[in-house]
């Protein structure tokens, strides 16, 4: 019994501190939904249809006789049923076992009550394991990947307690390289590879010095496909830790290290344009989307091969986003070509 | 200047922290009911039926996959903008529908403006929260007073942090029509809790009485238990009564002002609905593009037109509750809404 106590102490302890940690970190879903809802107005201008504001974040389409209406980031031809799917990623799995889609990470659900049966799971499994939150979570907040020890796990189900109060999901961690496929009425638009935050050394400075120079250079950069400020956190840290590295050590010239496990353009990830993609699993996601219901899909791919299916590279579906934003897309480096998605969907939504 | 706005804050918070205290008490959730009634028709109408948690369930039948009842079918923008009861007015006002009550939305730094309206109007008002509530949970109506305004927006910040709306308190009976892709399927008249008096027990023993009897009682129009909250002391002082005075024999006594299910109402069903409320139900749900809606209705006859009653529409549901349907006390003319709702997604 009194370990029971002290272990949530120790839990509440650490909450709290996550929770002050939020206060920089929740910035990134508004600068997400401004930078989407201006695409869209702009290409509607470009294709003379007529916006107008109402307020609280939606706005009003008019062309002819046809009304359209957008809040936030989310489309009218979006079913709520996808909303609600969109904020609870075990639901999600839960309806994709269910219809016999199998390529899906090993995954458990918890409360929080049970955090001494996660430890004891964690020792079974026995490979490295991701926490996110079960639900109420946007743009990879409160999730940690790669964990392998007990005391990162145990800061990990703290940092998920913030986004979502009740569940929290065990995952397998897999690795591979990270693809976003978009869909649109479960057809294919756009594929893009997404890199964690990266540097080159220059044999003289620290990764410190490096980070910030980085996150400079982005930050005076006004092209609209400029990336975002690498953001320096616990995560980064650890993966510091696990090879070897301090923040003030000298990397080699052209050395390259990735500061981060988890891809996410908001923390300062990177992003390709893919071209290729297998046409198995072009055929998966697409019979997602219509078992969801999902108008605009984005799907969270983790593979070694994109062009190959996943049965032979056991690669896995990581999540389906149901209100995917679509700034991923034109975040690309400026050499390669990007796909104007907000062009597709406006079009797609007054039947052009 | 400076001091007074501190106080007010003060105040506010101070009523606040009193709200949070009382809310914790009173919360409980009942949703058995519906989980039974749900599997019972998907049953009847043979489509598989599978819990998924949370709330939700697959139903299949022929290879048609359905997730949640009436849920992939409706556009999640509506959902939004009905959530949002100012939005959802502003939205449909902009269209050229004027058949709601007169509001206006305030943001919880602006509440020293909503007092001098209060006095501008000059009429009994409605605080409700903006947003993100269910079953009319921080809604107050008929506030006749400042204290009693202070005390409503208090109730509100509660459940939605940013803004609320005061409407004009509009009297008369309150219904609930139902309606299928804009299509007419039942109509429900809210009776706020009420208990009659035998000349003999005080209000609190009626009450009391009344909770138990519902309690004992098991069937499927089973009606929660009467809420006693500041609302039901409010309602009591404003006739003039207290907790302790005895009711005359048959009289019918309303406790709340509030019509909800939930705290302690009734519901009976009504088959005479005037023509052109149901086309102007019909209107809406189409400009909204709402699969099932629900619209609260606030007029003193249904079966005229709201020109005739000055009757108006007071919120529209995108998700409404259909399990409600099944409450009604004159129990031989329901209308089985759920098998509608499960044909159409199946179409059967």
């Amino acid at each position: 019994m009194l370990y029971r106590e002290r272990l949530q102490a120790v839990l509440f302890n650490r909450i709290s501190r996550c929770l002050k940690a939020r206060k920089n970190t929740t910035l990134h879903s508004y600068k997400y939904e401004n930078f989407d809802i201006s695409k869209y107005i702009e290409t509607a201008e470009k294709l003379n249809i007529e916006v107008t504001p109402v307020g609280f974040g939606c706005y009003e389409f008019k062309k002819g006789n046809i009304n359209r209406r957008i809040i936030y980031s989310l489309t009218d031809r979006e079913s709520a049923l996808a909303y609600k799917l969109s904020g609870n990623k075990y639901l999600t799995y839960k309806i994709l076992l269910n219809n016999g889609i199998k390529n899906i990470p090993k995954h458990q659900l918890y409360t929080f009550r049970d955090i001494n049966k996660t430890y004891n799971d964690f020792k079974n499994w026995g490979c490295p394991v991701v926490i996110k939150p079960c639900s109420g979570t946007s743009c990879g907040d409160g999730v940690t990947v790669n964990i392998k020890n007990m005391k990162d796990l145990k800061s990990a189900i703290a940092q998920s307690f913030v986004f979502d109060r009740k569940y929290y999901l065990m995952e397998e961690y897999i690795e591979g390289n990270h693809y976003r496929i978009m869909t649109l009425k479960g057809d294919f638009i756009a594929c893009s590879q997404r890199i964690p935050a990266r540097i080159t050394g220059n044999g003289r400075d620290s990764i410190k010095k490096l980070i910030e120079k980085e996150s400079y250079r982005r930050s005076i950069d006004k092209s609209p496909n400029a990336l975002y400020p690498i953001v320096v956190d616990n995560e980064t840290r650890r993966k510091l830790k696990s090879l070897n590295k301090t923040m003030s050590s000298v990397l080699v010239e052209n050395e390259e290290i990735y500061v981060k496990d988890v891809v996410n353009i908001y923390s300062g990830g990177e992003i390709r344009s893919i071209e290729k993609v297998s046409e198995d699993i072009k055929t998966t996601c697409k019979r997602i989307a219509k078992i969801l219901n999902i108008y605009l899909a984005g799907f969270d791919i983790i593979t070694t091969d994109i062009t190959k299916p996943l049965s032979q590279t056991n690669g896995v579906i990581n999540e389906v986003n149901t209100s995917p934003g679509i700034v991923a897309i034109y975040k690309v480096a400026s050499s390669e070509t990007c796909v104007d998605a907000a062009e597709i969907i406006i079009k797609d939504m007054f039947d052009m | 200047m400076l001091f007074n706005l501190r106080c007010y804050r003060k105040d506010l918070s101070y009523r606040v922290s009193r709200h949070l205290k009382s809310l914790k008490i009173s919360g409980s959730g009942h949703n058995d009911s519906r989980r039974g009634k749900y599997v019972e028709t998907a049953e009847k109408l043979n489509i598989e039926i599978i819990p998924l948690g949370f709330g939700l369930y697959e139903l299949k039948k022929n290879d048609v996959i359905a997730i949640g009842i009436g849920y992939d079918k409706q556009n999640v923008v509506t959902n939004m903008i009905c959530k949002n009861k100012y939005l959802n007015y502003k939205v449909l006002e902009r269209k050229g529908i004027n058949c709601f009550p007169r509001h206006q939305y305030y943001t919880f730094k602006d509440f020293r403006k909503t007092y001098e309206d209060f006095e501008n109007w000059n009429c009994p008002v409605v605080i409700k929260p903006c947003s993100d509530t269910y079953g009319g949970q921080g809604v107050t109506v008929n506030i006749k007073t400042v204290k009693d305004l202070k005390n409503a927006i208090a109730q509100s910040f509660i459940f939605d942090r940013d803004g609320y709306l005061m409407e004009e308190y509009i009297k008369g009976s309150h219904f609930r029509v139902l309606t299928l892709k804009g299509d007419f399927v039942s109509c429900c008249q809210r009776v706020p809790a009420r208990i009659i008096g035998n000349g003999r027990d005080s209000i609190k023993k009626l009450i009391e009485k009344e909770n138990q009897r519902r309690k004992a009682h098991k069937s499927e129009t089973i009606l929660y238990p009467i809420k006693v909250d500041n609302e039901v002391k409010r309602k009591i002082r404003s006739l003039n009564k207290s907790a302790n005075s005895v009711l005359e024999k048959d009289e019918e006594f309303f406790v709340k002002d509030v019509v909800n299910l939930h705290s302690g109402g009734e519901i009976l069903h009504i088959e005479n609905v005037s023509e052109e409320i149901k086309s102007l139900c019909k209107k809406i749900a189409n400009m909204l593009d709402i699969y099932l809606a629900g619209f609260d209705i606030i007029t003193s006859d249904i079966s005229r037109p709201f020109s005739e009653t000055d009757g108006v529409i007071n919120e529209i549901n995108s998700t409404p509750d259909i399990d409600f349907m099944y409450k009604v006390i004159n129990h031989g003319t329901r209308v089985d809404a759920i098998e509608i709702v499960l044909k159409d997604v199946f179409n059967l």
